[in-house]
């Protein structure tokens, strides 16, 4: 809903003070790497960033650069298809970064990365936050998120439950769990399970 | 709009199907001009050599692959994501993307026109009867299987757009020629002249073609490309991307 991919049925998100499509240079904006986020399996992994490249309004040397930044500077000569799920999210990632956008949207960005890559992307989302992006990471990986974040949103069914620091919410899961009434939940289909005959 | 046009050049570039595409349309024209030499025809009679050429047409079912593909491909292995997060006024895309496959549609139309000629005088020559080049009929079929290959690239940008499920816009596409398109013209008789693929065969003047002009034909089928293209810019600019 906040990239325009998804009408919502009220109200409006906006990003800087502009919906998504108001904005002038989009992916100079805010690069994102969703769940939705593909590559042609048939396409080398260098054409598919150069064609990002070329909407996205930078030079094709920007290819090399984010390739290097995500580790990928080998396998760009490769088509897509043989890639392995963790090499997917860097290419999106790789993706994302082209337009060096102020903004970063990730889904589930830790998808598909092996211990050495989640070390890795903590790093890359914490120097790049640092140097004054925002980047906002939706995510069911709670222990791996409490590393790295600042601020958290929690929602569930369709309602906001919490927006804050970190450390107004001491221990993220136990939190989580309390905000989103989630053992309750489980609670209640135990029960309905022992009332199966 | 320059920057969108290259760039869906450039992706139609980096992966194979397009050039299978490419490479299948001539074979196909062979093949299919041979058949008609070999098959007994009277090789002194101009019809022969017209019949033959007009395989050019024929294979248009290709560039009607080719368009859905340019749309439903891109759903398929979801770069369509990225594609409208970098244009997020979609019609735009669309726009490119029906300039584009109709442009590579009346390119590989030339090519295939090129091959039928070529094919044709050889395989009339080679078995001892005459080809007329100087003959209207055979240019204005040439020309109107060019035309064809056009149209229906644009048509298949429309479907594709329509119909992003892949498998199911090229399932819908082929049984819609082979099948659907036969049952309603034997419902609605005459009328039949009037529905698309009827079109297709008037402006390709193929055999089995329906008793309207070339030129009848050819807007016929403009008239549901551009009906086609209106719905598909419609339903592409609502549809959620889930």
């Amino acid at each position: 809903m906040l990239l325009g991919l998804v009408r919502p049925t009220a109200g409006a998100a906006l990003i800087g003070g502009q919906p998504y499509r108001s904005l002038p240079h989009p992916r100079r904006t805010v690069g994102a790497v969703l769940e939705t986020t593909g590559a042609h399996p048939g396409r080398r992994a260098r054409d598919h960033l150069r064609i990002l490249a070329q909407v996205t309004g930078v030079p094709d040397g920007r290819v090399a650069e984010v390739c290097d930044q995500v580790g990928l500077a080998e396998a760009t000569d490769r088509r897509v298809g043989g890639y392995s799920l963790g090499m997917r999210q860097r290419l999106g990632l790789a993706g994302a970064l082209l337009g060096d956008p102020p903004v970063l949207l990730l889904d589930e960005p830790a998808n598909g990365l092996d211990p050495a890559g989640m070390a890795w992307l903590r790093g890359l989302l914490r120097d790049l936050a640092d140097q004054g992006r925002t980047i906002l990471i939706s995510s069911h990986l709670l222990s791996e998120v409490a590393q790295t974040v600042d601020q958290v949103v929690i929602i569930n069914q369709g309602r906001l439950r919490f927006a804050g620091p970190l450390e107004d919410l001491g221990d993220l899961e136990a939190s989580f769990l309390r905000l989103t009434d989630a053992p309750k939940t489980i609670a209640t289909r135990h029960q309905s399970l022992k009332d199966l005959p | 709009m320059t920057t969108l046009i290259a760039n869906e050049l450039h992706k139609l570039r980096t992966i194979r199907g397009p050039w299978l595409l490419l490479a299948a349309g001539p074979v196909l024209v062979i093949v299919g001009v041979a058949g008609e030499v070999a098959g007994g025809a009277d090789l002194t009679q101009p019809e022969t050599a017209i019949h033959a050429v007009a395989h050019a047409g024929v294979v248009s079912l290709l560039t009607l692959i080719f368009g859905i593909t340019a749309v439903a491909g891109e759903y398929r292995h979801r770069t369509i994501t990225d594609t409208y997060l970098a244009t997020p006024r979609r019609g735009r895309v669309i726009a490119a993307k029906f300039a584009v496959s109709t442009a590579v549609g009346a390119v590989l139309g030339l090519l295939l026109a090129i091959t039928a000629v070529i094919a044709t005088t050889v395989a009339v020559t080679a078995n001892g009867g005459a080809f007329d080049l100087s003959n209207r009929d055979l240019w204005r079929t040439l020309a109107g299987g060019v035309a064809c290959n056009a149209a229906f690239a644009a048509i298949g940008v429309a479907l594709g757009a329509l119909i992003p499920n892949l498998a199911a816009a090229i399932a819908a596409a082929l049984a819609w020629i082979a099948l659907v398109e036969g049952l309603i013209g034997e419902l609605i008789g005459d009328l039949e002249a009037w529905l698309p693929f009827a079109g297709g065969q008037a402006l390709g003047r193929l055999p089995g073609a329906p008793d309207i002009s070339q030129w009848a034909g050819g807007l016929l089928l403009a008239g549901y490309a551009v009906v086609f293209a209106a719905i598909a810019l419609t339903t592409s600019a609502r549809r959620d991307i889930t």
